[in-house]
C-alpha cells in the first residue's frame, strides 16, 4: 500500500491538473499541473472556494462538478475556460467525478483538467477555413462556392444568384461586395417582391417634382442610393415585366430615366439578382423577359439547400448556438448528441434560416450549458419522430447525412469498413437521392 | 478616497460579473469610516463601472477580471486591485491600512 505522502508525489508526477473540494466547494488538494495551468499555488488554493481560484463563466450557472455531484455521474472531457491568476482566459478539458468516503458517503467531488489552448487555436484556425465573410460551411458544394465567390468579387460581372427560400441568397450576395472593390461604396438591398408594384418603378429609379399628384420634391431611387457600390434585387422573379425594359436598359447603357424626367442619370453600380422562382419556367411563360434573363445571367450560382449539405449542420447549428449564447447572455456551450441526431435528421424546408430560428430557440430554453431534445421545438421533435434513430439504419443514415454522404469518412465514423458500408447502403437502399 | 469591493455572499467576487453587492467605503474628515452597500445583482459590469464613476469612485477591489472589464476601468480612470481573494471585512481594513495589494489571498473561508 502506498502511503499519503506518495499519493500525492505520484499525483504531482500527473501532466494533468488535478484539484478536489469538500462538499462547501472548498479546495482540499490541488497538485503541481494544477498550479501550472492556474498560476495559483497549492497554498494560495487549498481553502479557497473552487470559483474563487478557476473563475469560469459557468461556476455559478452550469458548474460540471455540481451536475457531477447532483447527477451522481462522471462528466467526461467537457470544455470550460478558466481565467488564470494573470487574468488569461485558458480553455481546458475537463473530466469530473464524485469524491466518496469509505462507507459510500459524498464528501465532495475530484475535478481533472487539461490546458486546452493549443487544440482550440488549431480549431479556430480550422474553422477559419470554413467562413467566407459572414458564411459558414464546410460541405465541398459550398467550398466551391466560397472559391467563385472569390474570383467573382474581383469582377464587375452580373450575378444571378438561384436557390430555395432561407438558403442565404442575400448573405452571399453581401459577401461578395464585401470582398469586392466596391465594399467601402454602398450595398443597397431591394425585395422586389415586398413593393408593390405601383411604388417599385420609384422606388428603384426615383421621381422629379411633380411627376405625380404627391411628388412635392426630387426623390432619388435606390439605384443613384447605390452609386459606386452594389445593388441586390432580391426576389428578381417577382419584378413587374413591364418594369424589366427598363431595368434592361440600367443593365445596357448603365443609365436611366427617373419617372417625370426627360434627363438621364448615368449610374455606376453593380446588380446582384436573387431568386427562388424557376426563371426558365418563367421564361416559357412569358412572364420573365428572355433578354433580362440572359443579360443578368452572366453567372448562375446556386445555393445548395440545406438537406443536401447536412455535413454542415452541425457546423451551422455551433455557429448560431455561440452567436445566440453571446447574443442573450447564456453559457450554452454544445447540442448533446440526442438534440444532434434529431438536428440532423429533419429536411429543413425552410433551410438556413430554419436551423438558425430552432437554434435561437432553443438557446432562449436551454437552462444548462448543453442543449437537450427538451429544448426543441415540439414541431421539429414530432416531425423527426418517425426518422429511425436507433436501428442500423438509422445509425448508417446519420453518419452518412453527418459526413456530407462520403462513404470514407462515414465508415471511418462507423468504425466499419467501407465493403460494409456500402453492403448495408445496398440492403436497406440507402442513396442520396433517395433520402434527400 | 472612495473605494469599491465587488462582494458575493461576504467574500470578494471572484469576477466582476458575479458581484451580488458592491460595498463603497469613503473615509470622512474626521477619519471616521462610511460604508454604503448597493445591490449589484442585475448589473453588467459595464453598467456597474458607470455605477462607480457617478459615485466618484477611484479604486475597485476585484477577484479576476478579465481584459475588456480592466481596459473599461482604465478608460474611465478607476484603478484596480485584481486577484484579491478574502472576506470582505478584511479586505477592506487591508485597505484601509495601506496594506493591500494584487494576487492575495488574504485568509480562506
Amino acid at each position: 500500500m502506498y502511503s499519503d505522502a506518495l499519493y500525492v508525489k505520484l499525483l504531482d508526477s500527473i501532466a494533468v491538473g488535478i484539484f478536489t473540494v469538500n462538499n462547501n466547494w472548498e479546495i482540499t488538494f490541488f497538485n503541481s499541473e494544477a498550479e501550472k495551468i492556474t498560476g495559483f499555488t497549492k497554498e494560495e488554493a487549498i481553502g479557497c472556494k473552487c470559483y474563487e481560484i478557476f473563475r469560469t463563466d459557468l461556476c455559478h450557472e452550469g458548474c460540471h462538478l455540481k451536475r457531477a455531484i447532483r447527477s451522481r455521474t462522471k462528466i467526461v472531457k467537457v470544455r470550460n475556460i478558466i481565467l488564470t491568476k494573470s487574468n488569461k482566459e485558458t480553455p481546458v478539458d475537463v473530466t469530473v467525478s464524485i469524491l466518496r468516503n469509505d462507507k459510500g458517503k459524498i464528501i465532495g467531488g475530484i475535478e481533472s483538467f487539461l490546458d486546452d489552448s493549443v487544440r482550440v487555436s488549431l480549431e479556430k484556425e480550422i474553422y477559419k477555413s470554413y467562413v467566407f465573410d459572414d458564411i459558414v460551411g464546410k460541405d465541398e458544394k459550398v467550398l466551391n462556392l466560397f472559391e467563385i465567390f472569390s474570383c467573382l468579387a474581383r469582377t464587375d460581372t452580373q450575378i444571378l444568384i438561384v436557390g430555395e427560400t432561407g438558403t442565404g441568397k442575400d448573405i452571399f450576395a453581401r459577401a461578395i461586395h464585401n470582398m469586392s472593390s466596391r465594399n467601402d461604396k454602398p450595398f443597397v438591398k431591394v425585395n422586389c417582391a415586398a413593393l408593390p408594384a405601383n411604388l417599385i418603378e420609384s422606388e428603384l429609379f426615383g421621381y422629379k417634382k411633380g411627376a405625380f399628384t404627391d411628388a412635392r420634391n426630387d426623390k432619388p431611387g435606390r439605384f443613384q442610393s447605390a452609386e459606386g457600390g452594389t445593388i441586390l434585387l432580391d426576389e428578381i422573379g417577382d419584378l413587374p415585366i413591364e418594369l424589366q425594359a427598363k431595368l434592361l436598359q440600367v443593365l445596357d447603357e448603365k443609365m436611366f430615366y427617373p419617372l417625370g424626367s426627360a434627363k438621364p442619370i448615368k449610374v455606376d453600380v453593380r446588380i446582384i439578382a436573387t431568386t427562388n422562382k424557376d426563371l426558365q419556367q418563367m421564361l416559357k411563360s412569358g412572364s420573365f423577359r428572355e433578354d433580362l434573363y440572359y443579360r443578368l445571367n452572366v453567372e448562375e450560382i446556386k445555393i445548395p439547400p440545406l438537406r443536401e449539405r447536412a455535413v454542415d449542420i452541425p457546423l451551422l447549428a455551433d455557429h448560431f448556438l455561440h452567436q445566440y449564447s453571446n447574443k442573450l447572455d447564456k453559457h450554452v456551450q454544445r447540442a448533446n448528441p440526442g438534440a444532434m441526431k434529431i438536428l440532423l435528421n429533419y429536411p429543413y424546408p425552410g433551410n438556413v434560416r430554419e436551423l438558425k430560428h430552432i437554434i435561437e430557440h432553443a438557446v432562449i430554453v436551454c437552462n444548462g450549458d448543453e442543449i437537450n431534445i427538451d429544448d426543441l421545438p415540439l414541431s421539429l421533435r414530432k416531425k423527426v419522430s418517425h426518422v429511425p434513430a436507433h436501428n442500423e439504419e438509422g445509425e448508417f443514415l446519420d453518419a452518412l447525412r453527418s459526413n456530407g454522404w462520403n462513404q470514407g469518412k462515414a465508415a471511418k465514423a462507423l468504425k466499419i469498413n467501407r465493403t460494409t458500408l456500402w453492403r448495408k447502403m445496398k440492403k436497406y437502399g440507402l442513396q442520396r437521392k433517395s433520402v434527400a | 478616497m472612495k473605494f469599491a469591493v465587488c462582494c458575493l455572499n461576504g467574500r470578494v467576487s471572484p469576477l466582476v460579473k458575479y458581484s451580488r453587492e458592491v460595498v463603497v467605503v469613503s473615509v470622512g474628515r474626521r477619519g471616521q469610516k462610511i460604508i454604503k452597500k448597493i445591490p449589484a445583482v442585475s448589473l453588467k459590469p459595464s453598467e456597474l463601472i458607470d455605477l462607480l464613476q457617478n459615485m466618484k469612485v477611484g479604486l475597485l477591489i476585484c477577484g479576476g477580471i478579465k481584459e475588456e472589464c480592466q481596459q473599461v476601468l482604465r478608460s474611465n480612470n478607476i484603478e484596480f486591485i485584481k486577484n484579491v481573494i478574502g472576506n470582505i471585512d478584511d479586505v477592506v481594513k487591508s485597505c484601509l491600512d495601506g496594506t493591500l495589494h494584487a494576487d492575495v489571498v488574504i485568509n480562506s473561508p
